[in-house]
């Protein structure tokens, strides 16, 4: 046994994979623990009728899968997420297109402007939240108060109680706590680019635009499915700053299929028709980004 | 003194120290209670700490180790940290089928039908208190914040306009209008942004109870009778009526429940459809007086008045000091307790038979007082300690939506039929018709 211990460790190649696995292991573990097994384990559920708190979740096979399709709210929540999905994904990642560019070569207060427009996506979506609802407040907020200090009185608004104005509200402040994060990856991005093709286009008469489209867009393609695939992630799993601002309301007017999910599994304790909820949002910012990282990838090639 | 008294006198010493070591361990070492609350307002905080405070010093042997909680908080963790054996011994949570109903069915509760003889709370309680607790059958709760729903005015503003109070609620939506020409708005306070708005909803259970027979909702409620049938339609046609008569504020859906409520107590709102829960929030700062009456009367209809209880004391189903935690609930209906309840607080616990006319409280509440305590007419439904949570759900989501004119009353009906089939297909529905 101790010989065979002590040629093991004799050789080199397997004390190197002991040691490479020893170090993996433990976040292994934890990996498997945290992620692996609750991802398993919502499957199973999504697969039961349960209420959360009986000892017996009732087997009831595709059941929950089945009554999805045929779910009204869930159908409603999913618009709302692809609203999300767009405008929430183009508005950053165009905005932080634009001020990279526009800061790229330098400019005075650069740092001033980077640490600005980056200071909102240190706040946690949940102050981000509190923050803009208190903006939108239709008796205090400032932007009701501004307007009406201005003679704009028509333009105030329950912004958050209007059923057609609160998505767009709450996308607007959600743009606003995360464009700077678009902004600043954008910024390094820029970095790489190669002067002597932008210098060359210049010297080839390429307007602003056709340096931007022929140039700097492509260069910077890798950044931009990186930033826009993981924001399409985000669009598909947003959930806190919709919580703290509407809740999903008014009536179900900002219910994405992440408040929607909660509200079925612990607010109506429909445990196993939740998990079901919560596999297909899974499913769909899986596919999602799938499917734009193909395009893109293709496109690259 | 020689050697063998010393010994003695050491040995005596020695004896003594042990006893007295042993007696204040066991003195240290009071039974705790965990209580897990949601009384919110700085006044009723002051009073449940002094409710406990007075406890304790009457029963040294037993501490109550109070954490307050929001409700969603509870829903949140109760049900996990119980199967945990973290939960508590006793927890001040909501009634129905969608809170505590889920914890009793589960088996999560412990069974107080021994304790209801035993401390004879059938008749030191309303009757609400144990049917609006009994689950599957067995009774678990508690019930506390004993309330009504109705219609608050401003005897100020009604006094200073030359406006009667109205004597039906077809006149009372004609004053909407009266107090918008007179430059009132909102007429009627409200603010239905927050908590899923709720407060359109409980407006329309008042207006429901009011136009409905009370055992036709009970059928409904019990998944026996129609929600999307023509009457029940035709009761949330006249909340419809409520908003086309301007009696709500126009940013109603982006206010907050309490920013609403503040336009009443601050005399922007000369009325307020609210139930008695409200009264907590009258403090010393607001001069105006105000009247309390049930909703008036619906043309045709008989004036019907809803009670419901705030929320319920649960004892968990594992606690280990069953004895102490049903010792510290009963000193929570107590006269000594009820009396601070009342005067520190103006929540009024569940009781029956207490004479309130000595007590110090504000004349509105002390309208409430004698108008429950006098009520001899029918009595309605508070639906949602009632109703199922998904029916819940559904039902304040589409008022909202009602409100704002997106949903008509049958679609509303028809979406909360709906949600009343599903959850008596899966069995978590009230019984209440039995």
């Amino acid at each position: 046994m101790t010989d065979s211990i002590r040629q093991f460790f004799a050789n080199r190649k397997l004390r190197d994979y002991a040691t490479a696995y020893a170090f993996v292991l433990p976040a292994l573990a934890i990996y498997v623990f945290f992620v692996v097994y609750p991802f398993f384990y919502t499957i199973y559920l999504s697969l039961t009728k349960w209420d959360g708190a009986k000892p017996v979740k009732e087997f009831v096979g595709f059941l929950n899968y089945e009554k999805l399709f045929a779910d009204p709210r869930l159908w409603s929540a999913l618009s709302h997420n692809f609203i999300w999905i767009i405008l929430g994904t183009v508005t950053p990642v165009a905005i932080g297109l634009f001020l990279g560019v526009l800061l790229w070569r330098g400019v005075r207060g650069m740092v001033f402007f980077r640490t600005v427009y980056f200071l909102p996506v240190v706040l946690a979506p949940v102050a981000v939240g509190i923050i803009w609802k208190w903006m939108y407040n239709p008796q205090f907020g400032p932007i009701n108060s501004t307007l009406r200090a201005v003679g704009l009185d028509v333009l105030a608004k329950g912004w958050l109680g209007d059923p057609y104005l609160a998505l767009p509200a709450i996308i607007l402040a959600g743009v606003w706590g995360y464009f700077g994060f678009c902004f600043v990856v954008i910024m390094a991005g820029l970095q790489n680019i190669d002067m002597e093709q932008i210098d060359a286009a210049l010297v080839d008469g390429a307007n602003g635009a056709q340096r931007l489209w022929y140039i700097i867009i492509p260069g910077l393609r890798h950044v931009l499915t990186m930033i826009t695939a993981f924001t399409l992630i985000l669009g598909v799993n947003v959930f806190d700053i919709i919580w703290i601002t509407t809740r999903g309301g008014p009536g179900r007017a900002t219910h994405v299929i992440a408040t929607y999910t909660y509200n079925t599994a612990f607010r109506e304790s429909y445990v196993g028709y939740g998990s079901a909820l919560a596999i297909v949002m899974g499913l769909v910012s899986l596919v999602l980004s799938f499917i734009f990282i193909s395009i893109r990838e293709r496109g690259g090639d | 003194m020689n050697r063998l008294n010393v010994l003695r006198g050491a040995r005596l010493i020695a004896l003594l120290l042990v006893f007295a070591l042993l007696g204040s361990a066991y003195a240290q070492d009071p039974v705790e209670i965990l209580y897990w609350d949601q009384v919110s307002g700085d006044e009723a905080q002051a009073v449940i700490e002094t409710i406990i405070a007075n406890f304790e010093e009457a029963h040294p042997n037993i501490k109550i180790n109070r954490e307050v909680y929001t409700l969603e908080q509870l829903t949140d963790i109760s049900r996990t940290a119980i199967e945990a054996g973290e939960g508590p011994d006793i927890m001040y949570y909501d009634s129905g089928p969608g809170y505590g109903g889920i914890l009793g069915n589960a088996g999560l509760l412990l069974s107080l039908e021994e304790a209801y003889a035993t401390y004879n709370w059938d008749e030191r309680l309303v009757s609400v208190s144990r049917d609006w607790t009994t689950y599957g059958g067995t009774v678990y709760g508690v019930g506390h914040e004993f309330e009504a729903q109705g219609f608050y005015w401003n005897k100020r503003i009604f006094a200073d306009e030359g406006i009667e109070v109205p004597s039906t609620f077809e006149e009372m939506v004609a004053l909407c209008g009266t107090f918008r020409e007179l430059g009132y708005d909102p007429p009627m306070a409200a603010g239905w942004a927050d908590w899923g708005g709720f407060p359109i909803s409980h407006n329309w259970y008042n207006v429901l109870a009011n136009s409905v027979p009370s055992d036709t909702v009970a059928a409904a409620i019990s998944g026996e009778y129609p929600w999307n049938s023509p009457d029940i339609v035709a009761s949330l046609d006249l909340v419809v009526g409520l908003v086309e008569a301007g009696c709500y504020d126009e940013q109603g859906s982006a206010t907050s429940f309490l920013d609403g409520n503040a336009k009443f107590y601050t005399g922007q709102a000369p009325m307020m459809l609210m139930s008695t829960w409200a009264m907590q929030f009258f403090t010393d700062e607001i001069t105006d007086e105000f009247g309390f009456m049930i909703l008036p009367p619906i043309e045709g209809g008989e004036q019907t008045m809803i009670q419901l209880m705030g929320a319920v004391w649960y004892i968990i189903g594992d606690t280990e000091h069953p004895e102490e935690a049903l010792t510290f609930l009963n000193y929570l209906v107590s006269d000594e307790a009820i009396r601070l309840w009342i005067e520190g607080a103006k929540l009024l616990p569940g009781v029956t038979g207490v004479d309130f006319s000595g007590y110090d409280v504000r004349p509105v509440y002390r309208d409430f007082l004698n108008l429950v305590s006098g009520w001899d007419g029918p009595v309605g439904y508070h639906l949602d300690v009632l109703t199922p949570a998904n029916f819940n759900t559904t039902l304040f989501e589409s008022n909202v939506e009602l409100a704002a004119g997106r949903l008509t009353s049958q679609e509303v009906a028809d979406r909360i039929n709906a949600e009343m089939e599903r959850a008596v297909e899966d069995g978590r529905h009230a019984d209440i018709t039995g």
